[in-house]
C-alpha cells in the first residue's frame, strides 16, 4: 500500500489517500503503479486516471488532461492541469464540442498549433464520454 | 440656513447611498472570501510544481530558452491587469500610474514597449492616452478559470519563444490582505526559479534521487513543466488581482458608507437645529404680537 496525493490548480483533489494501486495514462502508456514501484517521474497525457482504495470493491476513476506523476519512496504525487469526475462530466457538452473540433480538422486548414490543440479536444471529448458512457470499458 | 426641507431631501438622499454602500460591502466580503478560497486552493499545485521543477534543473543540469535571460533586452511586453469596475479606491489609479511612471522611466532604454490590457479600466485610461495595445481582455472576474489564463500565457509563450519580445513583464495587484493590496511588476518571462524555502505547505515533496527514471527524457519533462507553471503564474496574477478588487472595493465601501454615516448625523443636528431655530422664531413672533396688543 502507498499513498496518493492529486492535485490541481483548483484544488486538493486526492490528499494522502491510502491505495493499493493506480493507473495513470504515461506519456509511453497507461501505466499501472504497484506497491515498491521503482522512483520515477513522467509527464501524463489526456486520459483516465484510476486507483483502488484498499477494502472497497469500487475503482476510483477521474478523466485528467495533461499531468506530471512522479513516485518517491512509498507516495505517488500526480498533478493534474484539468480533472473531471465522471459526475461531473457533461456528455452532451462533449459531444457537441467533439463535433466542431472533428469538423474542423476535416475543413479547415489549421497551423501547427491549431492542429495540435484541436486534436486535443477530440481526444479530451472521446476519453470523457467514454468514461461516462462505457464505464465498463474503462476497467481494468 | 437652508430651509427644512432641503436638509430632509439630503439627508434621505444619502441615506440611500449608504445603503447602496453597505450592500456593496457585502457583496465584495462575499466575493473576496470566494477568491481567497481560490488563492488557497492554487497554493500546492504552485508550490510543488515550482520544487519538481528547481529540482529536476538542478540534478539533471538542463536549461532551456524560457530559463535563459537574455542579454541585450530590447522588446518589452507588459501586461497590465486592472478591473473591470471602478468604486474600489485606488485600486485601478495605482496600476496606471504604475505603468505610466514605467513607460516614462523605461522609454529610452527599450526599442519597443508593447502593452496587453487585462480589465476594462486599464483599456479605457490607456485608450484616453492613446497607448495602443496589441491585445486587451474583459470579463476577468466573471469567468476567472484556469483555461483563460491558459489561453493568454500559452499566447505570450509563444511570442517569447518567436523572440518577438525579450522580457515579458506582468503588473498587477498583490494581493496582501483585505485591506492593503501592492503593486508589483513582475518579469514573468524568462522564467526564475528557485526552490522555495517554506516547502511544508505543498504536499509532501522529497529531493529527487540519483538513480530516478525519467520518461520522457528530463528535458522533455522540464519544458512541459515549464510551460504548465508558466501558465500557473498567470493564473495566479489574475487570481491574486482578481481577489485585491474584491478586498479593496470593500474597503472603499466601508470608507464610504462611515462617511455616510457621519454626514447623515451632521445634517440630522443641522436639521434640528433648523427646526429649533423655527420654533424659536414662531415663538418670538407670538410673543412680541402679544405685547403689542397691550
Amino acid at each position: 500500500m502507498f499513498k496518493l496525493n492529486v492535485l490541481t490548480p483548483e484544488k486538493k483533489a486526492v490528499f494522502d489517500e491510502v491505495i493499493t494501486e493506480v493507473t495513470v495514462p504515461a506519456y509511453s502508456g497507461e501505466m499501472t503503479i504497484l506497491p515498491g514501484h521503482a522512483s520515477m517521474i513522467t509527464t501524463l497525457g489526456t486520459g483516465i486516471l484510476k486507483y483502488k482504495v484498499p477494502g472497497r470493491d469500487k475503482i476510483f476513476k477521474a478523466m485528467i488532461s495533461w499531468g506530471y506523476c512522479e513516485v518517491i519512496g512509498d507516495s505517488v504525487n500526480v498533478l493534474a492541469e484539468f480533472m473531471q469526475l465522471p459526475e461531473e462530466i457533461s456528455v452532451e457538452k462533449y459531444e457537441a464540442s467533439l463535433k466542431v473540433a472533428e469538423n474542423k480538422l476535416v475543413t479547415q486548414v489549421l497551423s501547427d498549433a491549431d492542429y495540435e490543440q484541436t486534436v486535443n479536444e477530440v481526444d479530451k471529448a472521446h476519453v470523457a464520454i467514454d468514461l461516462v458512457k462505457q464505464p465498463e470499458f474503462a476497467k481494468h | 440656513m437652508a430651509n427644512l426641507k432641503d436638509i430632509r431631501i439630503r439627508i434621505d438622499s444619502t441615506k440611500n447611498t449608504q445603503q447602496i454602500t453597505k450592500a456593496m460591502k457585502l457583496v465584495s466580503a462575499a466575493k473576496l472570501r470566494k477568491a481567497q478560497h481560490q488563492i488557497q486552493n492554487m497554493r500546492p499545485y504552485a508550490l510543488t510544481l515550482k520544487n519538481v521543477i528547481a529540482d529536476i534543473a538542478a540534478t539533471q543540469q538542463v536549461s532551456h530558452p524560457l530559463m535563459v535571460k537574455r542579454s541585450n533586452v530590447r522588446n518589452v511586453l507588459l501586461v497590465v491587469l486592472t478591473s473591470d469596475r471602478g468604486l474600489c479606491g485606488a485600486f485601478n489609479s495605482g496600476i496606471t500610474k504604475f505603468a505610466d511612471k514605467y513607460i516614462a522611466d523605461n522609454k529610452n532604454n527599450f526599442e519597443k514597449i508593447d502593452f496587453i490590457f487585462i480589465g476594462k479600466r486599464g483599456i479605457d485610461y490607456f485608450a484616453r492616452k492613446k497607448v495602443k495595445a496589441i491585445e486587451s481582455f474583459t470579463k476577468l472576474d466573471k469567468d476567472i478559470s484556469y483555461n483563460f489564463a491558459k489561453s493568454i500565457a500559452e499566447n505570450l509563450t509563444k511570442q517569447f519563444e518567436k523572440g518577438h519580445y525579450d522580457e515579458i513583464r506582468l503588473i498587477y495587484n498583490e494581493f496582501k490582505s483585505a485591506i492593503s493590496q501592492k503593486v508589483v511588476c513582475e518579469t514573468i518571462l524568462p522564467v526564475e526559479i528557485e526552490r522555495s524555502s517554506f516547502d511544508t505547505a505543498g504536499a509532501g515533496h522529497t529531493a529527487i534521487a540519483a538513480n530516478m527514471i525519467f520518461d520522457p527524457a528530463p528535458e522533455l519533462i522540464i519544458e512541459d513543466l515549464l510551460k504548465k507553471n508558466f501558465n500557473l503564474q498567470v493564473y495566479r496574477a489574475m487570481s491574486e488581482s482578481v481577489a485585491s478588487e474584491h478586498g479593496a472595493r470593500m474597503t472603499a465601501m466601508e470608507n464610504a458608507s462611515n462617511n455616510a454615516r457621519d454626514m447623515i448625523a451632521k445634517l440630522t443636528l443641522n436639521y434640528n437645529k433648523a427646526r429649533q431655530e423655527k420654533i424659536t422664531t414662531e415663538l418670538i413672533e407670538i410673543v412680541s404680537g402679544a405685547e403689542a396688543l397691550k
